[in-house]
Formats: structure tokens, sequence, C-alpha cells
């Protein structure tokens, strides 16, 4: 699957957020989006799902406008994840996976067999058989996390859109969910994100768009994107980009640390 | 902090005690999962439609003061219940009366089966219907009067006895004609509301619709509490008969009210069984559901519109029950299932068999010449169940 945002200009009520966005990502590729709160990050995402119209530009999915499409036939290319996720009721595990075939699945009819092996699949291979008929009210931010990865799976999409992944999770349950994405992307699959964590997209080795406010997007590989000057430029503050050695693999990471103090903080 | 075993006995004992809890952890998963299939499912939903039965049929042989039946006398009856309208159809020669005149206790038998259908089947399409609510706005403690559907019907008693006085027992068919227009007028009032106030947002409001359905409920109050105030002067018997109306002491078993029942309840469940797991997705995030390629809006809008009717058809042929719609399903929720579809038929058939045990109440009261109201013997078989479940309440709301 190639995704192609072309002269993408996203907003609400003709008024553009974000604006010339020209990406292009492949099979396997992990996408990831960075920029400050309120950058416009999520209206691409919306924009990427339709669930907002483009202000110009377009969003070709293998070479097609996705602008005439149904929702079911995007949603059979892409599924999402949202931020955070609270159900009011008490489903379980189970169920809330089972949920992400709702759109395969007649109105009229019940999950039959075909659903009931993909969301048995899922559940072994996300590890979630010890809490497949738990609350999914009762689990914690990770395994949630996985839960709602494995519904968005159970679609059977070809490209996973997930809105700050790891946001209020621990550092356990971060490498527990970008371990899961690595694995996804190294089976073929696209995966697109937002953080704030810079990091994540080096350590994905992740083709990155870096938002700014007033200025023209950036777009290109982590490690050509993410310096300290664009860190400073996309938030405002002073973050230094600095190589580690990992001692299991010996390989050289790169990660970003913020710095206090300094004149050129906002704080 | 637990104390390490210092001795080889202590080692051993605490060896034995893991080995005894994993056994247990092991025998416990599958109880777990046999819990959650399909297949224990299918046998809970069979056995409680048997239990649904039993009651039924207990009801139709309940021994009050005045009718003591005998269950081969009751079988009797209803065979010739069904079985007298076809052969009137197909045998010319077939003399249906002598029949009825011939069988002992028969119109009582079909009387009573009316009843005991009415107040079942009441039973379950109120408790689908808070399901529905509760589903819709992500609330367990939701129920389907809060679009003021008790005022409507309410209002239409008060225009029904208006407009007939004392002769109104002699025109049923308007007295329903009246309660489901003025119920469908004040949910339509709610609805316009909730897409008023949601039309800056793009939408619609479902804050909105609750608020004026809650400003509806409370105006009604002051209307309906005025106008029984100058009923109160009235000797003719009209407040008398606006209880009676409202109150659900009396369930109307004639034909016309029967087809309307039978065929508005038919109307609201078949599309709650039909699109039982669809109706999941309301309980989910919009825009979730929009990138899995299901529309909300359109779920939420049928299911408001079935979850308004069914509360409506509860409340104008059976009576206040509406406690049941918010409670059952709370409990259900809280201790069964969550699935909507699950959920609905446990709930449906707890509330008709509560229901259908609050009736024979009232048929033993009533046959000691005590009255008490349909809604007050129902909410004083729930409370004690609603409160031990709030007490005990669980996840549900997280």
């Amino acid at each position: 699957m190639i995704l192609e945002l072309n002269d993408l200009c996203c907003g609400y009520n003709g008024k553009a957020i974000i604006k010339d966005i020209r990406v292009s990502v492949g099979s396997g590729d992990v996408f990831c989006i960075l920029g400050e709160n309120g950058v416009g990050k999520s209206t691409l995402f919306k924009t990427i799902l339709k669930l907002i119209p483009p202000i110009s530009g377009k969003v070709n999915i293998d070479g097609a406008d996705i602008s005439g499409w149904s929702a079911k036939k995007l949603a059979s290319y892409c599924a999402y994840v949202a931020q955070s996720h609270t159900p009011p009721f008490p489903y379980s595990v189970r169920e809330v996976i089972m949920t992400g075939r709702m759109g395969k699945i007649n109105a009229f009819g019940r999950p039959g067999k075909k659903d009931e092996e993909i969301v048995d699949g899922l559940i072994e291979e996300m590890d979630l058989r010890d809490y497949e008929n738990r609350p999914y009210t009762e689990l914690s931010g990770g395994e949630r996390q996985l839960v709602m990865i494995a519904r968005a799976l159970a679609q059977e999409p070809q490209c996973l859109v997930l809105d700050e992944p790891t946001a209020n999770l621990d550092y356990g349950n971060k490498v527990l969910v970008l371990n899961t994405l690595q694995r996804l992307a190294n089976r073929g699959m696209t995966i697109i994100f937002t953080t704030h964590d810079p990091e994540q997209a080096l350590l994905l080795n992740a083709k990155t768009l870096v938002l700014f406010r007033g200025r023209p997007p950036l777009f290109g590989n982590a490690n050509s994107v993410i310096t300290e000057k664009n860190l400073k430029r996309a938030y405002n503050a002073r973050i230094r980009v600095v190589e580690v050695l990992d001692e299991e693999t010996f390989q050289q990471v790169r990660v970003c640390i913020p710095m206090l103090g300094g004149e050129e903080n906002r704080t | 902090m637990p104390r390490t075993p210092q001795t080889a006995i202590e080692r051993q004992a605490k060896a034995s005690r893991v080995v005894n809890e994993s056994k247990t952890l092991r025998r416990a998963k599958p109880t777990q999962a046999f819990l959650h299939s399909r297949k224990w499912k299918r046998i809970r939903n069979f056995l409680l439609l048997i239990l649904a039965l039993e009651l039924f049929l207990l009801s139709l042989n309940f021994r009050t003061r005045n009718n003591a039946f005998i269950p081969t006398e009751t079988w009797m009856n209803l065979k010739a219940m069904f079985i007298i309208p076809f052969r009137s159809l197909f045998d010319n020669s077939f003399d249906a009366d002598a029949v009825r005149d011939s069988l002992p206790y028969y119109s009582e038998t079909v009387g009573r089966f009316k009843l005991s259908l009415i107040a079942f089947l009441s039973g379950v399409i109120i408790c689908v219907g808070g399901t529905m609510f509760q589903t819709i706005f992500k609330n367990p403690i939701a129920s389907p009067n809060m679009l003021g559907v008790a005022t409507g019907v309410s209002f239409g008693n008060i225009l029904f006895i208006l407009t007939f006085g004392l002769e109104a027992g002699s025109h049923l068919t308007a007295r329903y004609l009246y309660c489901y227009s003025a119920a469908t007028v004040l949910v339509l009032v709610a609805f316009l509301a909730g897409k008023i106030s949601g039309k800056s947002m793009g939408g619609f409001s479902v804050e909105g619709t609750i608020l004026a359905g809650m400003m509806i409920t409370q105006l009604g109050s002051v209307v309906m509490q005025y106008y029984r105030m100058q009923l109160m002067d009235d000797e003719t018997g009209l407040l008398e008969l606006y209880q009676m109306l409202t109150s659900g002491d009396l369930l109307y078993q004639d034909t016309a009210s029967m087809i309307i029942f039978l065929s508005l309840s038919t109307i609201c469940l078949l599309p709650m069984i039909l699109l039982g797991y669809r109706f999941n997705s309301v309980a989910f995030d919009d825009m979730e559901m929009k990138a899995m390629g299901i529309s909300n809006g359109r779920m939420r809008g049928l299911g408001l519109i079935i979850g308004s009717l069914m509360a409506t058809i509860a409340l104008v042929h059976c009576g206040d029950v509406g406690f049941l719609c918010m409670v059952i399903p709370f409990m259900c929720r809280d201790r069964l299932q969550t699935e909507f579809g699950e959920v609905s038929y446990l709930a449906g058939m707890t509330g008709g068999m509560i229901s259908l045990a609050s009736r024979i109440i009232i048929s033993v009261l009533n046959a000691h010449n005590m009255m008490a109201p349909a809604g007050v013997v129902v909410t004083l078989v729930l409370l004690p169940l609603f409160i031990l479940t709030i007490a005990r309440r669980g996840s549900v709301f997280k």
C-alpha cells in the first residue's frame, strides 16, 4: 500500500491549520508526526481518515484519491487507534477486540466463526490470552493500548493510524507498544503515529514529518530531520540530541534530552 | 511482609501451598473460560426462557381467593383459545360459543392469559428500551423516561379525560391516540432542543436533549399536580378515573388494545433482535466507529426512537413501571454481561419476569381487597436488589 499526501492543506471551516504537506509512505514504513500541542497533528490524522475534508490537496491510497471512497472502503485500508479510550461499560477484552470486526459484519449479523478465529489469532499475537475475559476497564494503560491495537488489527487493515499511542504510559509499557509497532511494520504494515517523544521516531527509524507553527513542515528520515535546531523550532525549547551505545546490540542510538534553564527556553 | 520459610517443613508446606494454588488457578481457568463461552451463554439464555415460561404458566394458574384454577382446566382453556378462532374460520357448523360455555373458567383463563402477556411483554420492552438508552447515553443509569415520555403519557391521559369526561371508558382507542401523540410530541420537542443546541457543534447535542427532557418532565409534573388539585374538588369520579388510567390498576384486554399493544411491541422488538450486535457501536466513540466504517448517528437515532416508543407502550398499557428500565439493565450489565445483544436479552427476560411477578402480587392483593399500583409493587420488589447492586457495584461506573 502507498499512502500519498499531495500538497495537502488541512483545517476547519476553510481556515488552514497546516499547509503544503507532501508525504509518501509505503508498506512496512513507519511514519511519525512530530510537533507541539495544537500545531495540527490530530487535524492531519482526521484528514487522512476522511473524518474532515481537506481544504486543498489530495490524500491518495495506491494512486486513488480517497475523497470519493466510502467510510467502509477506507476502513479496509486504514484502522485508527485513539489516544485514550474509556468505554462506559465493562466490556471484556475479547468483546472490545471483536468490535473491530463490526465493519465487516452485516448490520443484521453477529460475529461468525471466521471473526472468532481472527480475534483468537490477535489475542495470541498480542499475548492477551490471560486477559481475554477480563473487563477492559480493569486493565493497565499499556494493556489497554495493546487491546486497542488488536481491535484496529481486527479490521484487517494495511495501515495503522495511532494518535499518541504511548501517551501516559510508563517506560515498560512504552517499550511494549513500540515493540509491537516495530513488529507490525516488519510484517509489512504501514504505521502512522504521532508522539511527543522524538526519540521514538529515531528508535523506529521512522519517516518523520515535523510540523512547525507558522513555517512549512519538514519531511524526511528521522535521523536527518530530528536535529537540535529543528526540535528547537518545533517545540521552542532547548533539546539535546545525543548518541549513546546500546550495550546489548552494540549499536549507536540517538536520544533526545530536554534541557532546563537557558534564555532560549520559554520559562 | 511475608516471613521467609526457615525450616525444611515450612519450605515443604510453602511449596505444597504454591502447588495447590496453581492447581486451583488451573482449575479456575477453564471454568472462567466456560462461563464466557458461547455454549454457556446459550444454556443460560435457554434456562432463562424456561424460567420465564414457567412463571407465565404459574401466573395463569395462580390461586387467589376468588378463582382457584386447576392446571388441566387452564390447559384445556388455552388450547380452546387458540383452536376456536381457526375452527370458526374453516368450519361453518362449528359452534364456538357452545364450546366456550362448556369450558369452566374459560373467560377467566383468557383474561389472565392476556393480562400476563401484557405484564410480561411490558417488562420486556421497557427493559430493552432501558438498555438501549443506557448504551446510547453511555450512562448505566439512563432511562427512556429522561426525554419526557412519562410526562407525555400523563398529558395524553389528562387530555383524554378532559375530552371525554366520565364516558372515557367507552373510548379506549382514543386514549391510545392521545397518549401516543402527546408522548411523541414531547419527545420530538426534546430531540429538537438537542438538534438546535448541537447546531453550533455541527451535530446533535445529547446534553441538550437530556436537559430539554428534564425541563419537560419538571413542567409536566407541575401541570399534573395542578390538574390533580383541580380534580380533588370534583365529585363525579374523574380523579379516580385518572388514577386508574395512570397507575396501571387496569390492564385493558379488549381486542383493539391487544392489537395496538402487540403490533407496537413487535415493531419495537424486531429491530432490537435484528440489530442486536450492531447497537454495540453506540457505546463507543463516534470517531472510532466512523474510522471502522460505521455511522453511529443513524444507529443512535433509531435507538432513541425505538427506546422512547418502548417506554411509551409500557407506560400506556401497563402503568408506571419505569423503575424497571433503569434498574434491571444496570444489574444485568454489572453482574452478567456487557455486550448489547446479550444484555438486552437478559434484561428483557428478567424485566418481563419481575413485571409478571409484580402482577401476581397485585392479583393476590386485589383478591384480599387491597389496592396497590403496579409502580409501587415493582419499586418495592426492585429497591432491595438495586441497593444491593449499588453497594456491590464493580466496574460499571468506571
